[in-house]
């Protein structure tokens, strides 16, 4: 695996939330309130927005522009989709964390999980 | 509720279309949940933080969706293409920039240099040198030399001084004999300093040790280029060099004083080997610099020096006696000392650097004007451009772009200009300027930061203008053959004339100043006289060596006397009844020196032989007096005759008045003067008159009997001619020196004319049609074409009228004797002007007006 499909922490994070907002639309600010849902964690537009970007130019989300509303101003919103490659770089990260867990299990050396 | 509008807008201007829409929507989703959460102000703050992290350059990359590539690549195509079809343009363009920039280039290296004098040393701001103030006669005079117990007694007083080193140049009365072998010169470098030399000064030694190699009596240290004259490629180290008779043991060997040193040398002996007595104050003919523990404020030294001298008794300024002593810093010597000769002037830096900027501005002032004359032919380009959905951004970076190319290539173009400009310039200016200096980092940067300023003044104003044409008038063909920015282009021409023969006529003040300081009648003989520094051999038989001379055809008359006429500088004290005293300037001569400087008595008689012997034997003094040292006395020419004064203990009569000669400078005026006659070891130079139609065999015959005399002595000579021009020198070098840049400048300022008056007559190419066909002669043609920009230069010649008279009096004020400017400069100028002008314009309209009227108007 070269250094190039290596997906960072935040990476990551948008392009689960972006899978996880699939049917809804994932764009910047609902992306946003997700990830402060799901993690407590507050993450600025302008980063989401970057990462989004940065995705979409690695081909892992696709985008197209979506239709404006009264919420937004009357600004239109672009709406991002997990790609073929993006659905297969989430798998591998799930399998590579899963196989990391095995090993943990197989040890077992009392440690309590504590899910935040 | 809105959001905050400028945040908006802001990103409206960075982002485009869709970007921007997305991420407003984005924000003013935020900004909404916001209010609610933390209110209205607070929201506020938040969208402005929210929109100020989206200016990053990962969204700013993302501006547009055009190929910009593409695009820039068409504009420096374009560019390019423009350059090589308008060759006659692009040539004035390029060529007229180019020039501007070699010379500001050149003139900013200059300053650069003058700034940088006795940068090197590592204490510089710490390091001071010290002069001495005295009055006479109510005024204070300074000299930069001071006396010997100057800085054993600071040391003593002041812990606030770290160091200090006193300099003697005993060349500075005449230069010793060195030799080593067979090899001597006669040397004017010789310096000796005390052993604290190296450690205040940073001068790099390459062999000896920096702290000990001045510590002993005859020690010496070579410069480099010293060494090699007399020692070649072996090693000096530990060798002996004789210097006027005594042995001196090589210590040191170090690098020449850089070029930019006010202190310069080309031996440096200890101060011990010539002194070893207690320091004196009554003898001041040593330059001492001290070096401080930190900065120290001069003036508050030289009060502090002030209490100790009153108190000592040595100054009294309520009697008239003050005696001071002041400090120079050392950065401050080369370009604000007046008492230092030989010095640069801060003014000059002034006066190039004006120069620099205003033959810059010409070169800037023709690209300016004749892409904005040209602009219409490319109106229809911006045009198509523009309805092919250019912004008017892209049309203004892609002008300005232009501008760009064209200046880079002048840039290009000015460095090889420089590279063989900078040796005619360093012959003419004598500062050492190299092309090594444009790689410094303040000088590369400066030149990048030149390009960038230079490009943007000279293509915005055209770029903007075009940026605003209108697609729909210029297709239409609205814009062919308007007026646009005809009076901008005026004015910008009248600057560049303005300019140019302001230079002309400076450079015509400055040379009739010239002419008229080589042609005064300065009162005695210049040409033709031989000045040659006596040697003691000569000295003891001076007697044999005058006839041995004289009996050659060719020499008319030798005199051996103090100090030559173009500078006498020796002060002395004239004492009167009472006790009152005068100061009159003074000089040692004896009975040929009348004859050899071709001087005429008003009263009275020369000094003879028999005068010089009473001298010698019965310590009788004889005097000659000048016209103004009587007039300051009181006394008719003929009434001073036989009178009896004193000068610095020296009794005797006035035997003849002298007319007033100027034994100075022309920048001083003709003061008092005594020629006395002296015992034998006051006098330091032969001067020798000789036959001007033979002047080979004239030197042969002295240097004959010289060697004859006295073998040992190396003989040379200068010429006096060349000695009073040389005090001239910076007039000399100004005014060379400001003739080549107008030359430059009004080559620069035509250039542009040709480019502007070719383009008037292309667009006026069909009213010339019309007018050959209604009858005009090609003469009425070429005057109307004249009339128009011939008016402009009278314009720009009244403009400088009252500014070159005022700056050109100024610079006239600093010499004691001066021409007016008259009326010639003036006329001599604009008649330069106007027919370099009328040439260049008559020559692109003559085309125009022979041109077949057909031609121009078949396709109407």
């Amino acid at each position: 695996m070269s250094k190039g499909d290596f997906l960072g922490e935040l990476d990551e994070l948008v392009l689960l939330t972006t899978a996880v907002l699939h049917d809804e639309g994932a764009y910047g600010y609902s992306v946003v309130t997700e990830i402060e849902e799901k993690t407590g964690r507050k993450v600025s537009l302008s980063a989401v927005h970057t990462v989004l970007y940065r995705l979409q130019d690695r081909g892992l989300v696709q985008s197209e522009l979506g239709g404006a509303s009264n919420s937004r101003g009357g600004r239109r919103k672009r709406l991002f989709y997990v790609s073929q490659l993006g659905k297969q770089a989430i798998a591998k990260v799930k399998h590579q964390r899963d196989k990391y867990w095995q090993e943990i299990g197989d040890l077992s050396f009392g440690l309590d999980l504590v899910v935040i | 509720m809105k959001p905050p509008r400028f945040a908006d807008k802001l990103i409206l201007w960075l982002c485009h279309g869709s970007l921007a829409d997305e991420i407003l929507g984005d924000l003013y989703e935020e900004y909404q949940k916001n209010i609610s959460q933390n209110g209205k102000i607070r929201a506020k703050v938040q969208y402005w933080f929210a929109a100020l992290r989206f200016i990053n350059t990962r969204t700013l990359k993302r501006k547009n969706y055009l190929n910009n590539n593409a695009m820039l690549k068409n504009y420096i195509i374009i560019a390019f293409r423009n350059i090589v079809r308008q060759k006659v343009y692009s040539v004035i363009n390029i060529g007229g920039l180019a020039i501007g920039i070699a010379c500001s280039v050149l003139l900013g290296l200059y300053i650069l240099n003058e700034l940088s004098y006795d940068q090197f040393h590592e204490n510089a701001p710490q390091i001071l040198k010290a002069s001495m103030e005295y009055e006479i006669d109510g005024d204070i005079a300074e000299v930069s030399s001071t006396p010997t117990a100057l800085l054993p007694s600071m040391q003593d007083k002041f812990p606030e001084v770290k160091n200090g080193v006193r300099l003697f140049y005993p060349s500075m009365f005449k230069p010793l004999v060195v030799s080593y072998g067979s090899k001597a010169f006669q040397e004017k470098g010789f310096c000796y300093a005390d052993s604290t030399f190296f450690k205040i000064f940073s001068f790099t030694l390459t062999e000896g040790n920096k702290s000990t190699v001045l510590d002993n009596p005859y020690n010496i240290v070579l410069t480099k280029s010293s060494k090699e004259k007399y020692f070649g490629d072996e090693p000096a180290m530990n060798k002996t060099l004789i210097v006027e008779g005594k042995p001196y043991k090589i210590t040191g060997i170090m690098d020449d004083a850089p070029a930019n040193s006010s202190i310069q040398f080309d031996f440096i002996a200890s101060f011990s080997s010539f002194w070893n007595k207690e320091p004196i104050w009554y003898s001041a003919n040593y330059f001492t610099y001290i070096e401080m523990h930190q900065l120290y404020d001069t003036d508050v030294l030289s009060s502090k020096i002030q209490t100790e001298l009153r108190n000592a008794g040595m100054s009294d300024p309520e009697n008239g006696q003050y005696f001071g002593i002041a400090f120079t810093p050392l950065l401050d010597i080369h370009l604000y000392s007046d008492v230092d000769e030989g010095g640069g002037d801060i003014k000059n830096l002034y006066v190039f650097g004006s120069i620099a900027l205003l033959i810059l501005l010409i070169a800037i002032i023709n690209y300016t004007n004749l892409t904005i004359a040209r602009s219409f032919y490319r109106a229809k380009e911006v045009g198509l451009r523009k309805t092919l959905g250019a912004y008017r951004n892209s049309v203004f970076s892609q002008i300005i772009g232009e501008s760009f190319v064209t200046v880079f290539i002048a840039m290009l173009l000015s460095m090889l200009l420089l590279y063989f400009m900078l040796p005619l310039f360093t012959a003419v200016s004598g500062s050492h300027l190299e092309m090594s200096f444009l790689l410094r980092p303040e000088v590369f940067w400066s030149l990048i930061a030149m390009f960038f300023l230079i490009s943007i003044l000279a293509g915005a104003y055209p770029a903007m203008k075009m940026a605003g044409f209108n697609p729909v008038d210029i297709l239409k063909g609205k814009y062919q053959g308007s007026g646009q920015g005809a009076f901008l282009r005026k004015s910008l021409i009248v600057v560049q004339f303005f300019i140019s023969l302001s230079l002309i006529i400076a450079t015509v003040v400055i040379y009739k100043q010239l002419s008229f300081i080589n042609n005064k009648t300065l009162g005695y003989s210049k040409d033709n006289v031989l000045v040659i520094p006596v040697s003691k051999g000569i000295m003891a038989k001076s007697a044999e060596f005058k006839n041995l001379v004289l009996k050659d055809d060719n020499i008319n008359a030798v005199a051996i006397v103090g100090e030559t006429p173009p500078n006498i500088q020796g002060g002395y004290t004239i004492e009167l009844a009472g006790d009152n005293s005068v100061s009159v300037v003074a000089v040692a001569v004896d009975e040929s020196f009348i004859e050899t400087a071709q001087m005429t008595l008003v009263a009275g008689r020369s000094i003879n032989v028999a005068d010089i012997k009473r001298t010698r034997e019965a310590k009788e003094y004889s005097f000659i007096i000048n016209e103004s040292a009587a007039k300051m006395l009181g006394w008719q020419a003929s009434e001073a005759i036989g009178q009896a004064i004193k000068l610095n203990g020296r009794k005797g009569q006035v035997q003849g008045v002298v007319k007033d000669f100027h034994f100075r400078a022309l920048y001083e005026e003709v003061s008092p003067l005594v020629l006395f006659t002296e015992q034998t070891w006051a006098y330091n130079y032969l001067m020798v008159n000789i036959n001007g139609q033979n002047v080979p065999a004239a030197i042969d015959a002295v240097e004959a009997g010289w060697q004859t005399i006295d073998e040992a002595t190396p003989f040379s000579f200068n010429f006096l001619d060349q000695e009073f021009s040389n005090l001239h020198v910076s007039t000399n070098k100004s005014g060379k020196l400001i003739s080549a840049f107008s030359v430059l400048a009004i080559l620069i300022a035509s250039l542009g004319l040709f480019g502007i008056v070719s383009f008037s007559m292309v667009q006026r190419a069909k009213e010339i049609g019309v007018r050959k066909v209604l009858g005009a002669s090609v003469a009425n043609v070429l005057i109307l074409a004249n009339k128009e920009f011939l008016l402009l230069i009278i314009l720009s010649f009244i403009l400088a009228i009252p500014s070159t008279y005022w700056l050109m009096g100024e610079w006239l004020s600093n010499f004691a004797y001066h021409v007016n400017i008259g009326v010639l400069p003036m006329v001599l100028g604009l008649f330069t002007t106007l027919l370099i002008a009328t040439f260049t314009i008559s020559f692109e309209s003559l085309k125009a007006a022979l041109m077949n009227p057909v031609e121009t108007l078949r396709n109407e």
